[in-house]
């Protein structure tokens, strides 16, 4: 038996996620047998297959490969995720997709007799821009009168993070990673201003919410088991926390988002030069590319042509509001299942975090790569700060099999914005220095000058 | 009655249950109101009706009637 149970799957009872040869597999317990033959018998999961809400599955007949377990009812195969993400990597927009997602099964499920019993924005992972609930475990017959058990879940998953986004900063989403089960009421309520208070869905479900839970908190339980909830009022208070969410955006000054591109400081054609030679260097990997990350991807332009051959590709970007654009540009193509743009800091990427570090994996966990991506970051992370080169290069090492690479010499404007305000205390910063710092991880593969600019890409291969 | 099953793991907090009883009836009596209100005034018409009905269940006006 060589079956290694995922780290980040132990707290619910009726089943939990497994590898077995590199392959993922969930076991459903015999204590989640009847809620997970419901799901079927109810036909609402062949309705969520039909609206591409719920991941399908198909279910394994021989079981008996993955060893003995007296608790194990059945075993199905989830369709795989390309790319595992996290709510703290999302921006604004994607994590208000996944909760409107997470509403719009709960209603379909109470239609059909059933109910969501948690409402974990960690259920939720993108395919490209489309968002997707990927826990088939994650429902139960609904009993009348029963109360939604997963809406303190939803409230500081979702609610809170967005309010907060919505009335401060996008950036604000990032405390996601320090409140890995959603930011406490308490919390959200003394940070949200004053006014928030007039928005009748915060007051609600953040305000009234959070002083329900403070008066309650230490009274004895018995009351809410016995308490009733209504279909009425099952009802009303989804049709509320839909109407809260659609209704929290961005203020205005996110959309004020400056062009990148209108910004470089190179023309039109070379620009297109640079599109052509990252576009020749994709080719010339071989295997064939399955994944890409494109580390600093702005809104996803270098992004496309990974996709359009076919790679999964990860648009990393530091920027929310560039992520945030990447998001919302759709291509109506194949290409938007292929791009996943995700706020990503690489001077402080994401940790491995939760319950014995192992809940949620590393960025370099999920790596590598078969190609990263990293055109104009090179001087961001010597220059801006100060990661000597042969370091850039050992990390770059553990992320790719293959290294998509622009030098960016001191010389070009984009590199003496960075040094404007600060001493050139980076002798190390030459095309040679570079190019010895490579050296020591990649084999160079080709090496190619943008025509019309000073910059030279390089196409590597991991040693 | 208790809903409290093995399938339940979350702890769905006491305070977050009492406050969704009382939204859910405020929004859904919001959100649905011209459907609830409209079952609300039948019944009420219907209780009325009762009254008013008895004189009707004589069968002199009944025969009035036709």
């Amino acid at each position: 038996m060589s079956r290694a149970v995922d780290s980040g799957s132990f707290r619910d009872p009726a089943g939990f996620v497994f590898r077995h040869q590199s392959q993922l597999y969930r076991q459903i317990n015999k204590k989640g047998k009847e809620d997970f033959e419901y799901l079927t018998d109810s036909g609402l999961y062949g309705e969520l297959q039909d609206k591409k809400l719920l991941i399908s599955h198909r279910l394994i007949q021989s079981v008996a490969v993955f060893g003995d377990d007296p608790k194990r009812h059945a075993v199905i195969k989830p369709t795989p995720v390309p790319f595992i993400s996290y709510p703290y990597e999302w921006t604004f927009s994607q994590l208000k997709a996944a909760a409107l997602l997470t509403l719009e099964v709960q209603r379909r499920a109470l239609a059909r007799g059933m109910i969501l019993k948690d409402a974990s924005a960690y259920n939720i992972q993108y395919i490209g821009k489309e968002p997707i609930l990927i826990d088939s475990l994650s429902f139960k017959k609904y009993q009348d009168g029963a109360p939604w058990e997963g809406y303190k879940q939803f409230c500081e998953h979702f609610i809170a993070p967005l309010a907060l986004a919505s009335y401060t900063s996008p950036t604000v989403l990032r405390t996601l990673q320090v409140f890995l089960d959603g930011i406490p009421l308490a919390l959200a309520t003394t940070q949200l201003p004053r006014r928030a208070r007039f928005n009748r869905g915060l007051l609600a479900h953040l305000f009234l919410h959070g002083a329900s839970q403070k008066r309650y908190q230490s009274a004895n339980t018995g009351s809410s088991k016995r308490r009733k909830v209504s279909m009425l009022a099952q009802n009303g208070l989804l049709a509320s926390l839909e109407r809260t969410t659609k209704r929290l955006n961005l203020r205005q000054q996110i959309t004020e988002w400056g062009d990148y591109y209108n910004f470089t400081n190179y023309s039109e054609a070379a620009f297109r030069a640079k599109q052509k030679v990252v576009s020749n260097m994709l080719t010339k990997i071989s295997p064939k590319t399955k994944i890409v990350w494109d580390l600093g991807a702005n809104d996803g332009t270098f992004s496309l042509l990974a996709a359009a051959r076919g790679a999964y590709t990860v648009a990393f970007d530091i920027d929310p509001v560039a992520v945030e654009r990447n998001f919302k540009t759709k291509e109506n193509d194949p290409s938007d299942l292929l791009i996943l743009p995700l706020v990503q800091d690489f001077i402080n990427p994401s940790p491995a975090l939760g319950w014995a570090h192992r809940e949620r994996q590393s960025l370099l966990q999920r790596g590598p790569a078969d190609v990263v991506l990293a055109l104009a970051l090179l001087h961001h992370l010597a220059i801006g700060n100060n990661v000597p080169l042969p370091r850039v290069a050992d990390f770059l090492a553990e992320l790719a099999r293959h290294l998509i690479i622009e030098f960016i010499p001191k010389s070009d404007s984009m590199v003496q914005r960075l040094l404007a305000s600060r001493q050139d205390i980076f002798d190390d910063y030459t095309q040679a220095g570079f190019e010895a710092a490579f050296k020591r991880r990649f084999g160079l593969i080709n090496k190619q000058t943008v025509r019309g600019s000073q910059r030279t890409i390089y196409l590597y291969r991991l040693k | 009655m208790h809903f409290t099953t093995f399938s339940v793991y979350l702890d769905p907090g006491t305070g977050s249950i009492v406050i969704q009883s009382v939204i859910g009836v405020v929004a859904g009596v919001a959100f649905f109101g011209r459907r609830f209100f409209g079952g609300l005034r039948n019944k009420i018409r219907s209780i009325f009706s009762i009254f008013s009905r008895s004189p009707v269940e004589n069968p002199s006006n009944s025969a009035d009637r036709k």
